[in-house]
């Protein structure tokens, strides 16, 4: 049995030839194509399995959302009771509030209402109380009374300071003073009255005489600028004024009553 | 005087090189593997493969697989010389079946030039793979008392791998020879058909052992 040796050498070199031939025009382009078919398969499941995943965190994410719904409706209902209950609880305060405030205003209404009648009874009941003393005055027998007046006026000329005196006077000499009385006075009274005017005023005294019986009883000087009064239509006046007054008022007034006189009659 | 059958026949002679039948045959099959290579993937796409190169994607992935599973490690940079292998012994024996034509690997300078590239290659990438001290000491493995019978053991694989192939082949072809002179027309159809299966067997058969013996001196496996 002969080996060739060439043929050995040609076959084997045919060989290598064949594979280089193969490796280029077979298993490079075959594999390479697999290669990227499997790439694309790769990424495929690589996508499909993003996909799932995302979609499994989704199902996910719904499931915790909707284990946590009947927690978040029972917050809500206790959010809105408690809102409900703080609104209510508001609304009966304001409410509260206003009927105390239309209490208040009420009462405060009556009161004033109450203390205007109590006024107005006051002021009648004075008007009446005066015109009922000035009638039963008007018949009783007041002439003697005239010659204490006319010394208590006197009186209360003498008392004025002296800066008043001289206001009286108004600096002239002889001094005009009307001397009007309820009763028709007598002619030593009117000297009386003019002499201790004389006396206290320092100057010469011009004396008038008049008659008003609506004076009731009592005197009135008339001065140039000023009048003292002492009569009983003025102290009844002053009753009735007094009795109209506020309860503060009339203590008020009972402490300062014989100095607010003398003003008042020097009006 | 007859000449041998077993010798090959020279066909042409280029001065003192003869250019014999299986050589003449085998540059045919190259060229025809060849141009159907580069005519079958000449249009390859990702989506919608057509049949021919569904069929080529199901010829190379079961070759890488069968080598990767053999050799136990990627069988993508062996894929070249171990397909190339088998497709071209499938090829070769086949070829024989063929009216006019006689396979190369019924001759032995083709069975011997494969299991001589087998034997090379082993070696080589062996020593690439593990470095040349490493390869050499796989040869004392598991003493050194067995190093001329492990020496001795590469010789005779690659030996045994030729005439393995070379016989099969040949007393096939011898067969069908016979039988079609002693009978007729039709009666050697059988034994056509067996050495059909015969061929593709032992192109698996020589395949699966060059792995073998490549993946043993690689490392990947245990040395047979």
């Amino acid at each position: 049995m002969h080996i060739d040796g060439w043929t050995l050498l040609l076959q084997a070199i045919n060989f290598l030839i064949l594979v280089w031939l193969l490796r280029r025009f077979l298993y490079r382009p075959v594999l390479a194509v697999i290669a990227e078919r499997q790439a694309a398969t790769d990424r495929v499941r690589s996508e499909a399995e993003a996909a799932r995943q995302a979609a499994d965190s989704l199902r996910q994410g719904l499931e915790a959302e909707r284990t946590g719904l009947p927690a978040e409706r029972d917050r809500l209902i206790a959010a809105a009771r408690s809102a409900a209950e703080a609104e209510r609880a508001a609304l009966l305060d304001k409410a509260r509030a206003e009927a105390d405030r239309a209490l208040d205003n009420a009462r405060a209404k009556l009161a004033e209402e109450r203390a205007q009648a109590l006024a107005d009874l006051q002021r009648h009941a004075a008007a009446l109380g005066a015109e009922l003393a000035a009638r039963l005055l008007r018949g009783a027998p007041v002439a003697a009374l005239t010659r204490p007046f006319l010394d208590e006026a006197c009186a209360a000329v003498e008392a004025l300071p002296e800066a008043q005196r001289r206001a009286l006077v108004d600096g002239v000499d002889p001094v005009p003073v009307c001397l009007v009385a309820a009763t028709p006075l007598t002619p030593e009274d009117a000297g009386h009255g003019r002499d201790r005017l004389a006396a206290t005023l320092g100057r010469t005294v011009v004396l008038t005489v008049a008659e008003d019986p609506g004076l009731i009883a009592g005197v009135e000087l008339h001065f140039p600028h000023s009048v003292v009064r002492r009569t009983w239509k003025q102290a009844l006046a002053e009753a009735a004024e007094e009795l109209t007054r506020d309860e503060p008022a009339r203590a008020d007034a009972a402490t300062t009553a014989p100095a607010r006189t003398d003003r008042a009659a020097l009006a | 005087m007859t000449d041998s059958p077993l010798t090959a026949p020279v066909v042409v002679a280029l001065g003192p090189l003869p250019i014999t039948l299986p050589v003449v045959v085998t540059w045919g099959l190259m060229a025809a593997m060849t141009l159907g290579a580069a005519l079958a993937t000449r249009r390859l796409r990702v989506e919608r493969p057509g049949r021919v190169q569904t069929v080529l994607e199901l010829v190379v992935e079961t070759l890488r697989r069968e080598i990767g599973e053999t050799m136990q490690a990627d069988a993508t940079p062996f894929l070249p010389l171990l397909g190339t292998l088998f497709l071209y012994l499938a090829v070769a024996n086949l070829s024989g079946l063929l009216p006019g034509l006689k396979a190369p690997t019924a001759f032995l300078e083709t069975a011997a030039a494969l299991a001589l590239v087998v034997l090379l290659s082993a070696q080589a990438l062996g020593i690439a793979k593990r470095g040349l001290w490493g390869y050499l000491k796989g040869f004392a493995h598991p003493t050194p008392l067995l190093l001329p019978l492990n020496l001795l053991s590469e010789l005779t694989r690659a030996f045994s791998l030729s005439i393995r192939l070379f016989g099969n082949v040949m007393s096939g072809e011898f067969v069908i020879g016979i039988v079609l002179a002693l009978a007729g027309l039709f009666v050697p159809v059988p034994l056509m058909a067996l050495e059909l299966l015969l061929g593709l067997v032992q192109a698996y058969i020589f395949t699966i052992l060059a792995t073998v013996f490549i993946g043993g001196a690689v490392g990947t496996i245990e040395k047979g």
